[in-house]
């Protein structure tokens, strides 16, 4: 009896350990890219936010200028809604088909944000 | 008098046993006061995918409408879950309509819904959600925003009723549309109906005084300054919860509003790297994001799709959300303008170093108290109540971020995630420390009434 619950337990142990372990370094790789298309994009929000907070309303060379980024903010902006909705279709089939629990999920989103932070954005394609 | 008299094994009930019994059952039956309805499945019966999908849309909608400032944003969900919830509520046992329960709600005829008959409570989400959903924007709504709802309104009614009778799916899509049609009759008189055609309801004077908001950008007029007349869905959200006043304002260094400002400027002269990536994860910038109150959704909508979390749970969790979210800012703008307080950047331009910038932008509001801070603690008491005992602790990641540009980042409870929130207005150089501490006080006393003054099911999945 001893032996037979062995044998069913190494037997478990067996078939448990045969799970396919996801293969985080070609995910990440393959996803970092539109990730760092983001993160520029996300950068230029940012700056183009701090230019025009810098410039005062009170001279109408300047009025002008905020005019010119007016169109820019519109044209990130769109660029922004596009690329996230790429990013949440991408992102979604990673974490619900690829990754099956919660903690393959986290190294996922750990190991991209090491990988980036690594070999950082200095290349990405413009979308 | 004996209950019941055991004869030869057999137990044999008296006549008055049988009265008791039934007068029980009675008694039973009436606590409920929305009983489930007879035949049909129960809400938990059914799944939430396409709730997920219509809240993703929501984001989407948010940031794509003129006019979808934070409190406008945080109203138009708040609706829309009232709606959603009250179409599947007679399918949740236990369960009672907030009909009785909101500040006004009851001036309004909620449909009943036919007893004896069959009612799919999903199809009937379905199509109050959807309807709800294009009200809440419908002047403002672009075309392809309306696509989108009536694209997953039809794909999602078709996918429920293949196998439903059509007598049971017309009867349910009514049912959903009523909801929705009086859901927004109610919306009608709260005070924001089509508040994102004004957003800054002008004409509004701020007094000119030394302690008082002051342009701080290209922005002149403060957002919605009469917000906080606005109807709450909770009376008490207002009445028993308002922030004490701040600490008296003064410009001289030995005063304890110039201290107040040294942290802010010192926070801001000092900030990690980390602190600045805090600061503008939170921001939830207006150029891209659904605002605070939208991220919040977003990690709400995240940690229902990862707990396979049932229609019904979805419903209650989305309701409770949104009544908390659209209070918090009715509440937070009311302090807003009862104080009219200056901004930091502005005080500190002043009085301490003209050179002095923030992180990220501030918005074009009074400082006191922080709406960040006011949304995030009110939004982290109903995730509390949600998904843990009451203690907070629960591990996530919040990946909704990463669409922006963002790491995603981990938590391991909520408070900590709201006290995270909260900080980085103080990181960002927006807020005084002051706004952040009675923003989440206010904000998780907002919470903690949705939580007890409504009475929700006991709903585990």
């Amino acid at each position: 009896m001893v032996k037979f619950t062995l044998i069913f337990l190494l037997i478990i142990v067996f078939f448990t350990s045969c799970r396919k372990q996801p293969d985080f370094d070609k995910l990440v790789t393959e996803y970092a890219d539109i990730q760092c298309r983001a993160i520029v994009l996300k950068d230029k929000r940012f700056q183009i936010a701090d230019h025009l907070r810098s410039i005062e309303l009170d001279s109408i060379h300047k009025r002008k200028e905020i005019d010119s980024l007016k169109i820019v903010i519109s044209e990130i902006k769109n660029r922004s809604l596009i690329l996230a909705d790429s990013i949440k279709v991408k992102l979604d089939d990673i974490l619900t088909n690829k990754l099956a629990n919660r903690d393959d999920q986290k190294k996922f989103t750990d190991r991209l944000a090491a990988y980036i932070k690594a070999n950082g954005c200095s290349h990405p394609q413009a979308e | 008098m004996k209950p019941f008299q055991k004869t030869g094994g057999i137990v044999k009930h008296s006549a008055s046993f049988y009265i008791v019994l039934s007068a029980l059952f009675l008694f039973i039956a009436s606590c409920t006061t929305d009983s489930v309805v007879q035949n049909s499945k129960f809400t938990d019966e059914y799944k939430a995918d396409f709730l997920l999908v219509y809240y993703d849309h929501i984001c989407r909608t948010a940031k794509t409408t003129q006019g979808f400032f934070p409190p406008q944003t945080a109203r138009a969900y708040g609706y829309i879950g009232i709606a959603g919830y009250e179409a599947v509520v007679h399918g949740i046992e236990g369960a009672t309509s907030l009909q009785n329960q909101l500040n006004g709600f009851s001036s309004y005829q909620l449909p009943e819904v036919i007893s004896g008959q069959k009612y799919n409570w999903a199809i009937a989400s379905n199509a109050a959600t959807a309807r709800i959903f294009k009200y809440m924007f419908e002047k403002n709504l672009t075309a392809a925003n309306r696509i989108k709802i009536d694209s997953i309104e039809t794909s999602t009614h078709q996918a429920l009723a293949a196998n439903e009778d059509a007598g049971i799916v017309s009867r349910s899509q009514e049912y959903g549309y009523q909801v929705a049609e009086v859901v927004y009759a109610y919306s009608k008189t709260d005070g924001g109906h089509e508040s994102y055609l004004e957003p800054f309801q002008l004409p509004y004077a701020i007094p000119n005084d030394p302690y008082c908001w002051v342009p701080t950008g290209a922005v002149t007029n403060p957002l919605s300054p009469r917000w906080g007349k606005n109807r709450p869905f909770l009376l008490s959200n207002i009445d028993k919860v308002k922030p004490s006043a701040h600490m008296l304002f003064s410009s001289e260094p030995t005063s304890e509003f110039y201290k107040e400002a040294m942290v802010v400027y010192n926070t801001v002269k000092n900030n990690t790297s980390e602190q600045i990536e805090i600061a503008k994860y939170w921001a939830d910038d207006p150029f891209a994001t659904c605002t605070p109150a939208g991220h919040t959704f977003n990690i709400l909508a995240q940690i229902l799709k990862e707990e396979r979390a049932t229609l019904a749970k979805s419903s209650m969790a989305f309701a409770k959300m949104c009544l908390a979210e659209n209070d918090a800012f009715i509440s937070c703008w009311k302090g807003k303008y009862d104080y009219v307080l200056i901004r930091p950047v502005s005080y500190i331009k002043r009085y301490i170093d003209p050179s002095f910038n923030t992180v990220i932008g501030t918005p074009p509001f009074p400082a006191y108290t922080s709406g960040h801070s006011c949304e995030i603690g009110a939004g982290s008491r109903i995730l509390t109540s949600l998904f843990t005992n009451g203690s907070g602790d629960y591990a996530f990641t919040d990946y909704s971020q990463l669409q922006y540009g963002f790491f995603a980042r981990s938590y391991s409870n909520f408070d900590e995630m709201a006290e995270e929130c909260a900080s980085s207005r103080l990181y960002g150089g927006i807020h005084y420390p002051i706004d952040n501490s009675k923003g989440l006080q206010v904000g998780r006393a907002i919470g903690d009434n949705i939580n007890k003054e409504v009475e929700w099911p006991r709903i585990i999945n």
